[in-house]
């Protein structure tokens, strides 16, 4: 038996763990260094973007892969789509190295080092992450499947529970809170998954993929796969897997809810789109279990950020109803909806990170005590139009309204296998939800459109807010009046982004 | 009665004259362009280009109603150079409206031609006359503007040979009416007034449109030749008559006939210059022209000529009858208005493809002169009087002389008397009326025409009568010298000293120095046009006419003297030589307010149009908002719900997922 290895088709999975490795030994070597960790995590990132980017432009049916038998079955497998979702992790998971590297680069208490050592650590953590996301959508087989998403999950929980050690002892406290109940959800999920495999293979009687078409019990075949999603959507946040997301959303740093909110969705419907492809082959076999899924999280996820009170944790019910748009076209179970979700999930990833750029450049001023509450924003068109602009895009994105028409082409693009399945009651969910989509973005829009507030006399007063980062802990002990500037690289980001939507809703981008 | 020869109208026609040939320039596009679009871009002139000058958008209105009139009469002459007297002209191209032709086409034929030349030039004299009534009027410049657009849109409607061009001018007279009635806008009356007459021809219009749509679907073009020529071929059918029926809703609408006739006298609170367009040339007249230019279907469509018939009739005696009655001499003319458009229709209604409808537009022509007289004259007057009530009115012929001719000749013509414009045009209808007669055997529509139009003429002549006799009443000096010096007092040394003398000098003197000079040469070209017109409607160019009933016109003409003899005598006993003193005051006051029209428009329309209005707003606002706001509350409490559900430790959490994986597992069992 021999086992055909492409290496430069794995690199962009090989590149964040090679810079991991490396910067563990750089830490061994100079200890209490922080900027140059960060600088090779964001090199070992950028290389993997790089060497995703040729993927991009495979015709159908092209594939890089490696790990081949001789068969023709191959453990690592990127076709155009999977390069696509490579590429988009990457580049969110190198947006978020950036949106942090002034947390992660800041020195401990009394300005010595950090008592964890947490620059490496971290770092390091977020690229193995990365790496365990760009690796699942490319698995062929259930292990590398299984072994890839733990590879993209635990160590999320360690960057949420890693917060600043000079944050107040109850923040921390929180964020431990958030960390567990992200731990606890995976474990389950773990398990699920794991049942989903064993009765994949009892099935199937073999751990790959392509060998569901020859399963003996169709039944059993179904009910594996409704694990599997069930053990998927919870890295998804689709209801009722969703409990996890608002509690952690609002007690991790601010920089690791937006890689929550976008890379860790890569990994989940990566690992969707290899259960789909490989359901799509069995003749006669619907999920009823996705379209469900997909239902319920919509309007769960809609009906309660329609009533929040808070930028951060608004955006975590907007991640469980997205989520819901992420699933729908999976229902239809073909190879069109996987690119139509993949579609869905690009144009998600950048208005949401969008949107968190954004907001970490609003916290940055802390001019408010609580900079993520929503009341906080009310007139961000009047005194800061160049960050309210963006992200009045990026939450139009979101909404799917003109003028992103970006936004406008996703939600087509998701709901056009659905209407081609002639699902009609999921069509008519999905309408709904659109209508309960736009009260949700448009109220953000409104408190933003709308005319400053008089600027209460007293100032700032300094408190433990209670969805603060540590920028906002920063601003709290910046005297009262000082006006703080928003830093260089958000700029940078908020117009990378920005561009990106509106180059989409210029030329828009379709089913990929 | 003595046995009178028969005369047809050919017999009095003048006879064609040869034309000389003028080294004419080959203009870009036709006279009907030039006409048409010198009023409008007059109008769009007059909104933007004039700024804040009077005098500007005074040159602007006068002048594109001049190009106007210059392009009408050069018009007049282009038709006598070709042959058959028909001409066309494109306008903007055809529509590209799929399988319904479009070819938005205009034009021009002889009897259309000449109510062209007439609209424009009266335009050109209300636009000169507006000049001086509007003076200090802040807003004039709108109003001349308007009044520019008006008289685009109209000759629009007579050009046009395209239904949809007829119904753009259509509307636009509508709402071009609209502005000029309600003119002084901060007088509640004249806003009224306005809202009033745009909402009746507007509900009428319903029918105008509606009408047109069968036309245009059935003839699957716009053309009006062409609809006229493929519903003519096709006969009768009920399709043909329903149009015919909804256009002539549309018609009444517009030119007041019963019941929509409340809306004109009303409309007397619009300016003076105003009411003489509205009422004389245009907006009242254009369903004449409109039936006209449809008239070979209108003929064959028995239910649309019975109701037009019915409607007219009706109008046309009882508006002279209220007419009679006003104590106010502009209502008294609208109502004569009500009364003379009705008989256009009417004969419109009774003529058939023999005599064709040529009567009614020669009509159209001399109302035109004659009410545009009467409407200027009365205006001017009231300006020197401070107001048009019959009180105010009383001697005014007699107090300035420069206005009797103007009176005298204006009221002869409405009569009609020989030899004034109004003479020929009622002798053509009544000869219409009777070749109708005949060519139906008694049909009860030309009959039911014929003795209408004769019991109009006798009460046309009775108010005719009574306006002379007030408004020629001796002044009141006059009356003490009568009473002082019973015998006629020789003074032959000094010219000047007589009293009565001076007082008429007096009198020229204020009121032609009342007056601007372009507005008194307008009245004076109206007043030749009254007495002379007759020979514009004995020109050789209009269609195939009927005989002249010399006995008919003898008893028309000894009815009406009766008629005015029996004022005259019912006037005799009254201080103020108001024969409408005579009757009851109750009686007067009903016809001062048409017969409480405005009260049954009320009972009848108006109030359970507004019961349903408040019904239908009723379930819109309390039943089907209430779903609406009912999914904004729900779903806002459902949210609120799920925020307060959604569990934030992890024990319930676990559960929620444990939950959720059996209920999937379940499903995917079941369905699999």
């Amino acid at each position: 038996m021999t086992l055909e290895v492409d290496l430069s088709s794995v690199l962009p999975v090989l590149a964040p763990l090679a810079a991991a490795v490396l910067l563990l030994l750089m830490d061994a070597a100079l200890p209490g260094r922080r900027e140059p960790h960060l600088v090779v995590g964001a090199l070992g990132l950028a290389a993997g973007l790089v060497a995703a980017l040729p993927g991009l432009r495979l015709a159908v049916g092209e594939a890089r892969s490696s790990f081949c038998l001789a068969g023709g079955w191959c453990a690592y497998r990127a076709d155009h789509l999977v390069s696509a979702l490579q590429v988009c992790a990457l580049g969110a998971a190198l947006v978020v190295l950036v949106l942090t590297w002034r947390d992660w680069s800041a020195p401990g208490p009394g300005a010595g080092a950090e008592t964890t050592g947490r620059a490496p650590v971290v770092t390091a953590l977020l690229l193995a992450a990365t790496a365990g996301v760009v690796a699942v959508p490319a698995a062929g087989d259930l292990g590398s499947l299984l072994v890839a998403l733990e590879l993209a999950t635990l160590p999320t929980v360690a960057l949420v529970a890693l917060v600043r050690t000079t944050w107040a002892a109850d923040r921390r406290a929180r964020a431990v809170d958030g960390a567990v109940a992200l731990l606890t959800t995976s474990l389950v999920s773990f398990g699920l998954l794991a049942l989903g495999a064993a009765l994949w293979v009892a099935a199937t009687g073999s751990t790959r993929f392509d060998g569901a078409t020859r399963a003996e019990h169709p039944e059993l075949l179904v009910l594996a796969a409704v694990l599997l999603v069930a053990g998927l959507a919870f890295k998804v946040s689709a209801v009722p897997f969703h409990a996890w997301t608002p509690v952690t959303y609002a007690a991790a740093p601010l920089p690791v809810t937006a890689y929550l909110a976008t890379v860790s969705k890569v990994a989940a419907l990566g690992g969707l789109v290899v259960v789909v492809r490989a359901l799509g082959t069995v003749e006669g076999t619907t999920l009823v279990a996705v379209a469900v899924l997909a239902g319920a999280s919509m309007t769960v996820g809609n009906l309660v950020a329609l009533v929040q009170q808070d930028t951060v944790r608004l955006l975590a019910w907007s991640t469980v109803a997205q989520a819901g748009w992420v699933l729908l076209p999976l229902a239809s179970l073909s190879a069109q909806a996987a690119s139509a979700a993949g579609s869905y999930l690009v144009v998600y990833v950048t208005a949401t990170l969008l949107a968190f750029v954004v907001l970490a450049a609003v916290v940055a001023l802390g001019v408010q005590a609580r900079p993520a509450s929503l009341e906080a924003q009310r007139g961000l068109l009047r005194s800061h139009p160049w960050l309210a602009l963006p992200l009045m895009l990026a939450l139009l994105t979101l909404a799917g309204l003109p003028p992103a028409v970006a936004g406008v082409v996703a939600k087509v693009v998701a709901l056009r296998p659905v209407l081609g399945d002639e699902t009609w009651w999921l069509a008519l969910v999905a309408a709904v939800n659109i209508a309960l989509g736009l009260a949700v973005y448009l109220r953000w829009v409104a408190v933003l459109v709308a005319p400053a507030p008089r600027r209460q006399a007293g100032g700032v007063t300094a408190g433990q807010g209670e969805a603060g980062t540590g920028d906002q802990a920063a601003a709290a002990a910046a005297p009262a009046g000082d006006r703080r500037r928003v830093p260089v690289r958000l700029w940078a980001l908020t117009g990378l982004l920005t561009a990106l939507l509106v180059a989409g809703s210029i030329l828009p981008v379709g089913a990929l | 009665m003595p046995d009178l020869p028969d005369v047809t109208w050919s017999d009095l026609q003048l006879p064609s004259l040869p034309l000389p040939h003028l080294p004419a320039p080959d203009l870009w596009g036709s006279p009907a362009h030039w006409a048409i679009l010198a009023t409008l871009l007059a109008a769009l002139a007059g909104l933007g280009l004039t700024g804040r000058s009077n005098r500007l958008a005074a040159w602007v209105g006068v002048g594109g109603a001049l190009l106007a009139f210059l392009a009408t009469c050069w018009q007049l002459y282009t038709l006598t150079q070709i042959e058959g007297a028909r001409r066309g002209a494109g306008t903007i191209g055809a529509l590209p409206l799929g399988d319904l032709d479009a070819p938005l086409r205009l034009l021009v034929t002889w009897p259309l031609a000449i109510v062209a030349v007439t609209v424009a030039a009266v335009a050109l004299v209300v636009q000169g006359y507006a000049r001086w009534y509007l003076w200090y009027d802040p807003r004039y410049r709108p109003f001349a503007a308007t009044v520019s657009l008006f008289t685009s849109a109209m000759l629009l409607v007579v050009l046009s040979d395209d239904l949809l061009l007829t119904l753009v001018g259509w509307e636009v007279m509508g709402w071009c009416s609209y502005l000029l009635v309600g003119h002084q806008s901060t007088r509640s009356a004249a806003t009224r007034a306005a809202s009033k007459a745009l909402l009746v021809t507007r509900t009428a219009d319903v029918g105008f449109v509606l009408g047109l749509l069968v036309l245009v679907a059935g003839a699957g073009t716009t053309r009006t030749t062409d609809v006229v020529r493929h519903w003519a071929e096709a006969g009768p059918s009920p399709a043909l008559t329903a149009a015919m029926v909804l256009l002539v809703v549309g018609v009444a609408g517009k030119s007041a006939l019963f019941p929509f006739q409340d809306w004109l006298p009303d409309a007397m609170e619009g300016p003076t210059p105003a009411s003489a367009l509205i009422h004389a040339a245009t907006m009242v007249a254009a369903g004449t022209v409109v039936l006209a230019q449809l008239f070979p279907l209108l003929s064959v469509s028995g239910p649309a000529r019975l109701l037009l018939a019915v409607l007219a009739c009706v109008t046309m005696v009882g508006a002279a009858v209220l007419a009679f009655a006003q104590g106010d001499l502009k209502r008294l003319l609208a109502w004569s208005t009500v009364s003379q458009v009705a008989l256009m229709l009417a004969v419109l209604a009774a003529a058939t493809m023999g005599t064709g409808p040529d009567a009614a537009l020669q009509h159209l022509v001399a109302h035109a002169w004659f009410k545009a007289l009467l409407f200027l004259t009365t205006g001017w007057l009231g300006v020197l009087v401070g107001g048009t009530a019959m009180a105010l009115m009383a001697s005014g012929a007699r107090r300035y002389r420069v206005l009797r001719h103007r009176f005298g000749w204006g009221l002869l013509a409405l009569a009609g008397v020989p030899p004034f414009v109004g003479f020929f045009s009622k002798e053509a209808i009544l000869g219409t009326a009777e070749a109708g007669t005949a060519a139906t055997g008694g049909g009860f529509v030309p009959v039911l025409v014929l003795a209408s139009v004769g019991a109009t003429a006798p009460l046309t002549a009775a108010y005719c009568m009574r306006a002379w006799l007030v408004l020629s009443r001796p002044t009141a000096a006059q009356g003490h010298a009568r009473l002082y010096e019973p015998d006629p007092v020789e003074r032959i040394d000094d010219f000047f000293d007589e009293p009565q003398v001076v007082q008429e000098a007096e009198g020229v003197e204020r009121a032609e120095a009342a007056i601007s000079s372009s507005a008194r040469m307008g009245t004076s070209a109206l007043m030749l046009m009254t007495l002379f017109g007759g020979v514009v409607l004995l020109l050789p160019v209009w269609g195939p006419q009927a005989h002249v009933d010399l006995q008919l016109m003898a008893a028309t003409l000894l009815l009406m003297v009766v008629s005015a003899l029996l004022v005259r005598l019912a006037a005799g006993g009254v201080r103020t030589r108001d024969a409408a003193a005579r009757i009851p005051a109750g009686v007067s006051l009903a016809a001062e307010r048409g017969l409480h029209a405005d009260l049954a428009y009320r009972v009848v329309v108006v109030t359970p149009v507004l019961a349903l209005a408040r019904a239908v707003a009723w379930f819109d606002a309390e039943v089907l908002d209430s779903w609406v706001r009912g999914a904004g509350v729900g779903s806002r409490l459902l949210g609120r719900v799920g925020d307060l559900t959604s569990p934030r430790r992890a024990t319930p959490a676990l559960a929620l997922v444990l939950a959720g994986m059996l209920a999937l597992a379940a499903l995917g069992v079941v369905t699999a």
